[in-house]
């Protein structure tokens, strides 16, 4: 009897008044959110995901305490005790890296590089991100025009070629460390864009969706209180992806010698060693901003292994 | 009830469903006809099953009546006004006055809220902001939907819930507002067989309490006789019968209506 509701005896009149059903109680009244699920996916990550955050924090400490750590001011001419330039020194107790061929400080550069690469890589995909996500929010659930729009506009991001755009773009404006996170930005937001778009695209035709607007939700509201949630793990990808291109992309400008001239980053430092034509045998000069720029990379690419394990359920419950 | 006025009134409904030719020159494809020339009923108070089968135009004739569609042709009156005329305050008013509850109650919440976030939705657009208050009222409204303690609840996330629990805390949030009429889109039938008595029980409990006026949609004509007064048939987009309960069971008069009692698996 208790298997077959369709019969119409199986339920009285007089237990329609019954005052409460029998419900179970969910088993973990506490559940976790964003951030405890953040938490929880923080402490179950694989030893390489946590190396990979413990090295950006150790940059982001670095750069945070950069003039306290720096021996020596990276822009000064040092001298050697006879009083002559200290020029192409290999490491020594003095300058811990060597010196350059104008008898710079190589460790305190390598030091005050990192908010260099810190700077653009984190703000950069700061950018990236929030108008990729905000982008692809827009296009996907308004669809229409709105989304011809900005996926023409995508399309055009896609085939530009990215140093010759960059060398236009810093002879028209100036060699800047704002106008390389710039360019960064206006090539680099369209991948986020068309992901979140098409995520968009089917979770706007999710039943809650249409639930929170029977509710009197906006779209607006629905939007970025009940979509945006659900994409927000993958704008998280998106962010750690764009700060591993970000620290590429200046690196590589600044090796071309585009870069902010005023600014020291690891790029730089390698445009350096190769104009002096030193690069060749100062293995002090290029060996260690090189590690630096490919630790760095690794490391974001391995929070993004952590973020994208996070965004996709399936791939956390191995 | 017996001689209640329509709430609402619905006149030559058709609903086309046309793909975009993609071109702007091309014509765009008729791929289906949900709703043909459907005239019906709603009278105030009362419970009306929509049967039919899968296909037959049931979501889309509930999607029209909730606001969530426009008819391609065919007029609605709600509470004697046509529903395309409206706007601004009128309109908030209807949505609040009009809640919906959904099949599929594992896709009707959404993941990332808590119970309680979803199910102050509705008062939060209606404008109350306070959260003493949403808390208030969430627990009221849990408890009418026969969850209780609150407390277990209103914390937790869908997937820490039972099917069971998540439909009833969809039901909590159509009617936190104490609206008029409550859509029911198939609730039950995402359920497990054990749980369907208790939410049927549970509607015919809240139309008692709050005076509702319930839409009870079902491709399963067996559970529609204890919920429901009356009974509409469609078919094919086509509305083949509409009668009370008895009536339906005893001396069904279309052929389809006939079809879809034989369909049901008896006691014995
Ligand atoms: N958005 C849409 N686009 C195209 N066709 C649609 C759309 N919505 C419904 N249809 C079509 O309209 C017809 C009626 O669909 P509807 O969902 O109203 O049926 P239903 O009675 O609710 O069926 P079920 O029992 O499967 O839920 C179907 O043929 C369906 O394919
Ligand atoms: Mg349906």
């Amino acid at each position: 009897m208790k298997n077959e509701p369709a019969s119409p005896k199986t339920i009285s009149e007089g237990a329609l008044v019954a005052p409460i059903d029998a419900v179970d109680v969910p088993h973990t009244a506490r559940g976790y959110g964003l951030v405890g699920g953040a938490w929880r996916g923080l402490r179950s990550l694989s030893l390489k995901q946590k190396l990979g955050f413990a090295i950006l924090l150790i940059y982001l400490v670095i750069a945070i305490a950069a003039p306290a750590l720096m021996t020596h001011d990276p822009w000064a001419i040092n001298r050697t005790e006879q009083g002559l330039t200290a020029r192409m020194e290999p490491p020594s107790s003095r300058h811990l890296l060597g010196t350059t061929d104008l008898g710079r400080d190589l460790f305190s550069q390598l030091i005050i590089g990192t908010r260099a690469t810190i700077i653009v890589g984190f703000l950069a995909a700061f950018c990236v991100t929030i108008i990729g996500t905000n982008m692809g929010l827009l296009s996907g659930y308004y669809g229409g025009w709105v989304d011809e729009i900005i996926m023409r506009v995508v399309d055009v991001a896609y085939v530009i070629p990215f140093v010759p755009f960059i060398i236009i773009l810093i002879s028209l404006l100036e060699p800047s460390l704002w106008n390389i996170i710039l360019a960064i930005i206006l090539l680099f937001w369209r991948s986020p864009t068309r992901v979140i778009r098409s995520q968009v695209l089917s979770l706007k035709t999710r039943p809650f969706v249409k639930a929170a607007r029977v509710s009197g939700a906006s779209d607006l509201r629905i939007l970025y209180t009940q979509i945006a949630p659900n994409i927000l793990p993958l704008s998280l990808l998106y962010m750690t992806i764009s700060v591993g291109w970000a620290v590429i992309t200046e690196a590589s400008v600044s090796f071309l010698g585009l870069g902010d001239p005023l600014v020291i980053s690891w790029g730089s430092m390698l445009n350096g060693a190769f104009l002096s034509g030193a690069a060749r045998h100062a293995w002090w000069w290029v060996v260690p901003p090189g590690i630096a720029i490919v630790l760095m990379v690794i490391a974001t690419f391995l929070v993004g292994e952590a973020a994208e394990e996070y965004a996709n359920p399936r791939l956390r419950e191995r | 009830m017996n001689d209640a006025k329509p709430l609402y009134d619905v006149r030559g409904l058709s609903r086309t469903f046309y793909a975009s030719g993609g071109l702007p020159w091309k014509q765009p494809r008729l791929i289906a006809k949900a709703l043909v020339d459907v005239d019906l009923q709603v009278m105030m108070g009362e419970i009306l099953g929509l049967a039919g089968e899968s296909g037959s135009g049931k979501t889309t004739l509930a999607e029209v009546l909730a606001g969530l569609q426009q008819p391609t042709s065919g007029t609605v009156h709600y509470d004697g006004r046509s529903m395309l005329t409206l706007r601004g305050n009128d309109w908030s008013q209807f949505r609040r006055e009009v809640q919906m509850i959904f099949q599929d109650p594992y896709e009707s919440l959404n993941p990332r809220h808590t119970t309680l976030r979803s199910i102050s939705e509705p008062l939060i657009n209606a404008g109350i902001r306070q959260q003493a208050e949403l808390v208030t009222c969430a627990t009221e409204a849990l408890a009418l939907a026969g969850l209780q303690p609150a407390e277990a609840f209103l914390q937790a996330y869908p997937h820490q819930l039972s099917g069971g629990q998540r439909q009833r805390i969809s039901i909590a949030r159509a009617i936190i507002l104490k609206p008029r009429v409550l859509i029911a889109d198939e609730p039950v039938s995402m359920l497990d067989v054990s749980l369907r008595a208790g939410i049927l029980k549970l509607l015919r409990r809240l139309r008692e309490t709050l005076g509702l006026t319930i839409l009870y949609i079902s491709h399963d004509l067996s559970t529609m006789s204890y919920v429901c007064d009356r009974i509409a048939v469609l078919h094919h987009g086509h509305l083949k019968e509409v009668g009370p309960v008895e009536e339906i069971f005893s001396a069904p008069r279309d052929p389809y209506t006939r079809e879809l009692l034989a369909a049901i698996p008896t006691l014995t």
